[in-house]
């Protein structure tokens, strides 16, 4: 038969019915698309600290143990912390002369701090002394951008992406609530490793560590330091690439990634249940059409195929809306709340429209139970007069 | 055109108070003609045309339309019949309620070609049916236009056979008649079976087959 039934009479003769169904489902599109968008700003915001910076940069802090000091060996403190500074000043060399590392040296740090849409995250800032600043940035392939570079003790470089963030200008203080009138921003930096770097002052935040200008091949810093004879324990704290991606798992990935799938789960439960309670009404309006097209000579095949493109029209429209006006918001996002705050963030995540597509299509599958089930309850005319 | 050999219908043959509404009887019609099916309600003139109509399946005897025997053909091949060769006018027009008086007659049409839209308009204007109506969905138009509609949308593939079922119960008597007219017109190249309760409306009739009881009195 070449003739068939229409899908497109409904569509274009329903409007308001076709608009409805339409608009909740480009809604739910756009619902589940701006949450994750939200969302995984923070994760792609602290991929760039908590996996790419430790590539470059590491920091150990270690006890007396590790450097198989028993403190009893010792008759004062006096002479356990020479014997501690030499053994660090040992450990300093070797890993300076370690393939791969760049330099390494004893130094005070402070924290910085980096806040996402949902979380914040604190990490570590080295100070140096002034001669080495250039040294560092050389290191990180970082450039100053604007101001000076810190010279005189309390003066610190910040990150550009960082000063965005928090909405600092140059001549501002740094980290100001947490350190008061202490550390001076006299210029701003650009890196691909969201690093800042400062002079000390006398100021202690962190404490003292030894940071490591190590290149990708040498992130193990653990096992770097395990072959140097030292025995890691739990007083032990060294920052290395495997320690920030555990908290990077444990704090960013897992925590929104869990979050996202609840609220991903639930505006797709609500639609779906919104959605087939539309369709078993839609469909039961529907009977006595089928009927006269049974009765007219369609066949059930034809009856279902129908349905199946009305269907599919209404979900591609659907999710055709959705896209647009997601792509739309998630742009305005960006420009007013990603941007403007140094987070980072895209406008196209096609893990997430295809996630969303794959559940439209789950959807539609799901929507067959009613369709097929009115499908049996299709007479022809000749029962529904009697 | 149709034979039918002792037809029977017996409803609710899996219990003791079984109906009887067709209670075998043979039959023949011809390939033309209006032929009206007469009797009171549940005489089985209704079953009676849609056994003929493929609508229903007899309980025991044979249809046999153009040399096919009903009860050997499969249920697409029935539906192939209904779609090709046959039209219906149902008691109550069954129109989409969504589609134009144009869509809901083209949607039976086997070739929704421009030449299938000529034809309903050409029937259109036959039936009377103004130009400003053709646009309009059923709930803007009279019973009488939607009966009208219901006429062209059975005529659309030129069937071999149209089934009218009451094709005037919904109309007043100007209406019925002009409707029977337009029927009769149609008859005179094909046949057309009319079932109804009324008399007065099988005026026009090359027969009218009587049925009481299951079964054709006369």
């Amino acid at each position: 038969m070449s003739s068939r039934l229409s899908a497109w009479k409904y569509v274009k003769n329903n409007k308001a019915t076709v608009a409805v169904l339409v608009t909740a489902l480009a809604i739910s599109f756009m619902a589940m698309y701006v949450v994750y968008v939200l969302l995984i700003t923070t994760t792609e915001s602290f991929e760039t600290i908590m996996v790419k910076m430790p590539q470059r940069l590491s920091y150990i802090n270690l006890g007396a143990k590790a450097y198989g000091l028993n403190p009893d060996d010792f008759d004062n403190n006096d002479e356990l912390n020479a014997a501690f500074e030499e053994k660090r000043e040992e450990l300093v060399n070797k890993l300076k002369n370690t393939k791969g590392i760049e330099d390494a040296f004893y130094t005070q740090i402070i924290t910085s701090r980096y806040q996402a849409v949902m979380g914040e995250f604190n990490f570590e800032m080295p100070l140096m002394e002034a001669d080495q600043v250039q040294g560092f940035l050389d290191h990180m392939d970082a450039s100053i951008t604007d101001g000076k570079m810190p010279k005189e003790p309390g003066d610190v470089l910040v990150d550009e992406t960082i000063m965005k963030n928090a909405g600092y200008k140059i001549g501002d203080w740094y980290m100001e609530k947490w350190f008061g009138q202490t550390f001076r921003i006299t210029g701003t930096m650009k890196s691909d490793y969201m690093v800042s770097v400062g002079v000390p002052n006398g100021y202690t935040n962190s404490g003292w560590y030894i940071v490591v200008y190590n290149d990708e091949n040498t992130t193990d810093m653990v096992g770097i330091l395990e072959d140097n004879g030292i025995t890691i324990s739990d007083e032990d704290e060294v920052l290395d690439a495997a320690e920030y991606l555990r908290n990077y798992k444990e704090l960013c990935t897992d925590t929104i990634d869990a979050v996202i799938s609840t609220i991903f789960t639930m505006i797709m439960t609500f639609l779906a249940i919104l959605v087939l309670v539309a369709y078993v009404s839609f469909l039961r309006n529907r009977i006595n059409e089928y009927c006269l097209y049974s009765s007219i000579g369609y066949s059930r095949g034809d009856i279902y195929k129908m349905i199946v493109r009305e269907m599919l029209i209404l979900f591609g429209a659907g999710t055709l809306a959705g896209l647009i006006i997601s792509l739309g918001c998630a742009f305005l996002i960006n420009l007013s709340v990603i941007s403007p705050k140094g987070l980072v963030g895209h406008v196209v995540y096609m893990n997430q429209i295809f996630a969303i597509i794959t559940t439209y299509v789950f959807i539609i599958g799901v929507l067959q139970i009613p369709v097929l089930l009115s499908l049996k309850k299709i007479r022809t005319i000749d029962a529904i007069e009697e | 055109m149709f034979e039918v050999k002792d037809i029977c219908m017996i409803y609710d043959m899996d219990t003791d108070s079984k109906t009887y509404a067709l209670k075998g009887f043979d039959l023949e019609l011809g390939d033309k003609g209006l032929v009206g099916i007469i009797g009171p309600s549940g005489s089985g003139k209704s079953t009676l045309m849609y056994c003929l109509s493929t609508l229903k399946e007899p309980t025991g005897g044979s249809v046999t339309y153009n040399g096919i025997r009903y009860d050997s053909i499969s249920n697409s091949q029935r539906e192939q019949l209904r779609r090709t060769e046959f039209g219906f006018i149902f008691q109550k027009h069954y129109l989409v309620p969504y589609m134009t008086a144009m869509d809901n007659c083209l949607v039976g049409a086997v070739d929704k070609s421009d030449e299938a839209r000529k034809k309903a308009e050409g029937f259109f204007e036959d039936l009377g049916l103004g130009k400003k109506e053709w646009g309009k969905k059923p709930a803007k138009l009279s019973g009488g236009q939607c009966q009208r509609v219901a006429i062209a949308r059975a005529m659309i593939n030129d069937p071999k056979v149209i089934f009218a079922d009451e094709p005037t119960a919904s109309l007043d008597h100007e209406n019925a008649f002009n409707v029977m007219k337009i029927l009769k017109r149609y008859s005179q190249e094909r046949l057309v079976i009319v079932v109804t309760h009324d008399r007065s409306i099988l005026q026009d009739a090359d027969r009218i087959i009587e049925m009481w009881d299951g079964e054709v009195s006369r």
